[in-house]
């Protein structure tokens, strides 16, 4: 099902992106040429008459497509959260098992995906219902260590698993003192950026995603706000459970 | 004479794992599903005195092939580095001298490791040649 996706979800790109293409490079040929040929020759003068005669339902016509395009995008990317997301629950429900309801938005599986240009790792979806609209995102680089932000970052950079835990624990309301900074130093994150944070998890695990050719997509963030609240025992299944996630994306 | 072909599964071969010392106290860095060798075909042409090894994946990433040696090339997975396969011609030797150059071959590539994930599974490559390879060359 998952290429299937794919390709209509590449189709739909196509769609807007040509639509908006057309617009333009029609709105320029109808700037350039405002007036249409008397006695029309070839097949481009018959195609400029056209351009010039039905020039705004022509318009119309093609921004109704690119908004169509644009609709069927976030149509089709939502389907493919939604399985993602199932994945991330599922993961969730595995990993923390017997927590009170109260508490089960202590712990999080979040899925990050790097930006085009490589350089930032950006929420792509969350498990549960709690923080989904977080903007929080870390720089990464593929040269520098020092350039990647978070548990997440150094897991991009090593291209392998991350396990930290006992991270000291901040203050309830972040302040410039030692222990904000011992945080902001034990999670690999820029003291500005850990000041913002909503949750200041105190365990974490992050896995690389890679896609089917081997290049790394994103990174998986499971973390707790307990130390010692992760579950190794269970880590096989996360691995297998990440590498699913790796063919479906 | 001829070619004999095997495929050794490796299904309790465990991801590698170091602890290194991060910025507060340690850290567990672990290799990912992806770098884990799922299983080794191992193939012996006598005819052309060549053997080539090959490691499965749970991905299918495309090979980039590097020559060593005349008598040897390595085959490493273009995005990620890990060790797809091994190559060796000439096979005059004895199986020790075999597997000394095939262990050989991998820890010339585990100095040029870039990546964490490149030296875990190197270094499990490493222990499947010495441990599941070596007594498959011995017997064959």
């Amino acid at each position: 099902v998952a290429p299937m996706s794919r390709w209509r979800l590449l189709l739909a790109k196509c769609l807007d992106w040509g639509s908006v293409a057309l617009l333009t490079i029609l709105s320029t040929i109808r700037v350039a040429h405002p007036t249409a040929p008397e006695n029309p020759e070839g097949i481009l003068d018959y195609l400029h008459v056209s351009l010039v005669r039905h020039y705004v339902a022509i318009i119309l016509s093609l921004a109704i497509l690119a908004l169509v395009g644009k609709v069927a995008q976030e149509v089709l990317s939502s389907v493919s959260k939604v399985r993602v997301k199932a994945v991330l629950n599922a993961l969730h429900d595995g990993l923390f098992v017997g927590i009170p309801e109260q508490e089960r938005y202590h712990n999080r599986v979040t899925l990050f995906r790097a930006n085009r240009k490589r350089d930032q790792l950006k929420p792509y979806c969350r498990s549960g219902t709690q923080y989904q609209r977080s903007q929080t995102f870390f720089y990464v680089s593929e040269d520098d260590e020092r350039q990647n932000e978070g548990v997440a970052g150094l897991a991009w950079f090593r291209n392998a698993t991350i396990f930290i835990d006992d991270v000291p624990e901040s203050c309830s309301t972040w302040d410039d003192c030692e222990r904000c900074r011992a945080y902001a130093e034990a999670t690999y994150v820029p003291p500005e950026l850990a000041a913002k944070m909503k949750v200041r998890a105190r365990c974490f695990l992050a896995l690389p995603v890679r896609s089917f050719d081997g290049a790394i997509w994103g990174v998986l963030v499971i973390d707790s706000r307990k130390p010692g609240g992760i579950d190794r025992s269970r880590d096989g299944v996360v691995e297998l459970l990440n590498s699913a996630l790796g063919k479906m994306l | 004479m001829g070619v004999k072909s095997q495929r050794i599964a490796l299904p309790n071969v465990e991801g590698a794992r170091v602890i290194v010392h991060g910025r507060h106290g340690e850290m567990v860095v672990s290799s990912s599903a992806y770098d884990v060798p799922r299983y080794v075909d191992v193939k012996v042409s006598d005819s052309e005195n060549r053997l080539w090894i090959t490691f499965g994946y749970i991905d299918s990433e495309e090979a980039e092939r590097r020559d060593l040696d005349p008598n040897f090339t390595v085959l490493v997975g273009v995005n990620s580095g890990k060790l797809l396969g091994l190559e060796a011609r000439n096979l005059s030797r004895s199986t020790g001298e075999v597997v000394i150059s095939l262990v050989k071959a991998v820890d010339q590539q585990l100095e040029h490791a870039t990546r964490d994930n490149q030296k875990l599974n190197y270094g499990m490559i490493r222990n499947v040649v010495k441990d599941r390879v070596a007594p498959l060359l011995a017997g064959a």
